[in-house]
């Protein structure tokens, strides 16, 4: 399953929201609050593995399907280079 | 007829309803139980608390025990044969915007619990969250969405539970010992307010602002009463009893106009030998707060502690100091550990245990808290 789909799936699951384009902010739309945020948080980090460091839990990463998709993107490309470093 | 005494604020009381010990039912809107309610406040009170023109509708065998709080700015219901508490909260408004003016009161988001659903020991119910029929939320967890039909959920963040165990089996205990936080604080204005008198309205007459001047010198007055230990600045107030133990070789310094607000649980304040707590002028704590210095507790100036929000320096066989900054609101239920710094205008969620600093500006949240930024948060 692609990544956002794995996401739309979860958000449907989890908050029960259908029907946002990618650019919706959950915040705006009220789809997820900050407490929601944490567990998307804990989704993203037990899903995709990756570990989200305490900064990066603003907006610009988290607070749309575009934002998520970009920032894992920014996350997995990282993964590699930091290995081969 | 005894129970029915004891419930005379509520609008419906049903058959068979029992009450055993202390229950505040206050705030002007209406309050409905259903038949074969058990409201235990033995353990601690239990509070029930309607905002004029709010509803709180508990249906028939429900059972709520002591220490839970349910408040109501908009509506909350809670369906047949669900279980509530031990001090547990749940509430339909969280009080104060995260950010701006902290003193303008957000919209309301019902909060509805569903037939046979059940609420842990200090979970904490907040602003939107329907738990449908059968849905459990365990001890300690922290939760704001729907929990589908039938649906377990632990932790903070809250994740599933897959087993099918009993309603009651594998609880997890609080991982901080007896206090769980979150929530918010219910305003200054609506919980300083006698129980039995409606909320103080914005631009009232005279006669409520000669009303409000003597709650004040009230206050004013219970302050030197209460807090006689600990050295007061002007016009400190409380609108409740306040448990000080502060130990002649210990010292506290309570700042201007600081208030402690009353309600279902005394706030407590222990100094030990050697110890020191200070608290900054303006700033304001809500009931059941705890606070418990063994080495220095030093809070800012116009900060927000919601109700039973527990500062504790020495805890887990650790002491260090905790420092709070200014503007900083704690909400519903926190614990700040030993050796936290917290900076000035952050905000710890509901419910969160905070074991390390909290940067200025930022958000606390979940247990371990995570640091977030204000602007993750709705408003």
């Amino acid at each position: 399953m692609d990544t956002r789909l794995k996401l739309r799936t979860y958000i449907s699951e989890t908050f029960f929201a259908d029907g946002y384009s990618d650019q919706a902010s959950f915040l705006k739309t009220g789809i997820i609050d900050s407490t929601g945020m944490m567990e998307l948080v804990a989704f993203l980090e037990s899903e995709f593995g990756v570990k989200v460091e305490d900064h990066e839990l603003v907006p610009a990463n988290l607070d749309s399907i575009e934002n998520l998709v970009a920032f894992l993107g920014r996350r997995s490309a990282a993964r590699p280079a930091a290995a081969a470093g | 007829m005894l129970t029915r005494l004891r419930l005379w604020r509520c609008a419906r009381v049903g058959a068979g309803t029992r009450v055993h010990g202390r229950v505040h039912i206050h705030g002007g809107g209406r309050v409905a139980l259903g038949a074969g309610v058990l409201l235990d406040g033995r353990a601690a009170p239990i509070e029930l608390h309607a905002a004029r023109g709010a509803a709180i509708e508990i249906g028939d065998g429900v059972v709520i025990e002591g220490g839970t709080s349910i408040e109501a700015q908009f509506r909350v219901v809670v369906g047949a044969g669900a279980r509530i508490g031990p001090y547990a909260k749940v509430m339909d408004n969280q009080f104060h915007p995260v950010r701006g003016d902290r003193h303008q009161r957000p919209a309301s988001s019902e909060v509805r619990i569903g037939e046979d659903a059940f609420v842990g020991e200090r979970a904490i119910i907040l602003f939107g969250a329907h738990l449908e029929r059968g849905a459990r939320v365990l001890a300690g967890t922290v939760i704001s969405r729907r929990v589908p039909a039938g649906v377990a959920v632990s932790g903070y963040p809250a994740k599933p539970v897959k087993s099918a165990a009993p309603r009651d089996a594998g609880v997890p205990s609080s991982p901080s010992g007896p206090a769980l936080a979150s929530a918010a604080s219910p305003s200054p204005v609506a919980s300083a307010t006698p129980a039995a008198a409606p909320p103080a309205r914005k631009g009232g007459g005279p006669w409520q602002a000669l009303a409000h001047a003597v709650a004040r010198t009230l206050a004013v007055v219970r302050a030197r009463i209460y807090l006689r230990a600990c050295h007061l600045g002007s016009g400190v107030g409380t609108t409740g009893p306040v448990e000080v133990a502060v130990d002649p070789r210990g010292r506290a310094e309570i700042g201007d106009r600081v208030t402690f607000i009353g309600g279902m649980l005394a706030t407590r304040i222990a100094v030990a030998a050697g110890a020191s707590l200070a608290v900054g002028g303006e700033t304001l704590f809500n009931y059941g707060t705890v606070i418990d210095a063994r080495a220095r507790i030093s809070i800012g100036q116009r900060c927000m502690f919601a109700s039973f929000v527990r500062l504790q320096d020495s805890a887990g066989g650790k002491t260090a100091p905790i420092v709070v900054g200014d503007d900083v609101w704690v909400a519903h239920g926190a614990v700040i550990e030993p050796g936290v710094t917290i900076g000035d205008g952050a905000v710890v969620a509901a419910g969160s245990v905070v074991d390390k600093d909290v940067p200025a500006g930022s958000m606390a949240i979940g247990n371990p808290a995570r640091q977030m930024s204000l602007s993750l948060s709705r408003g």
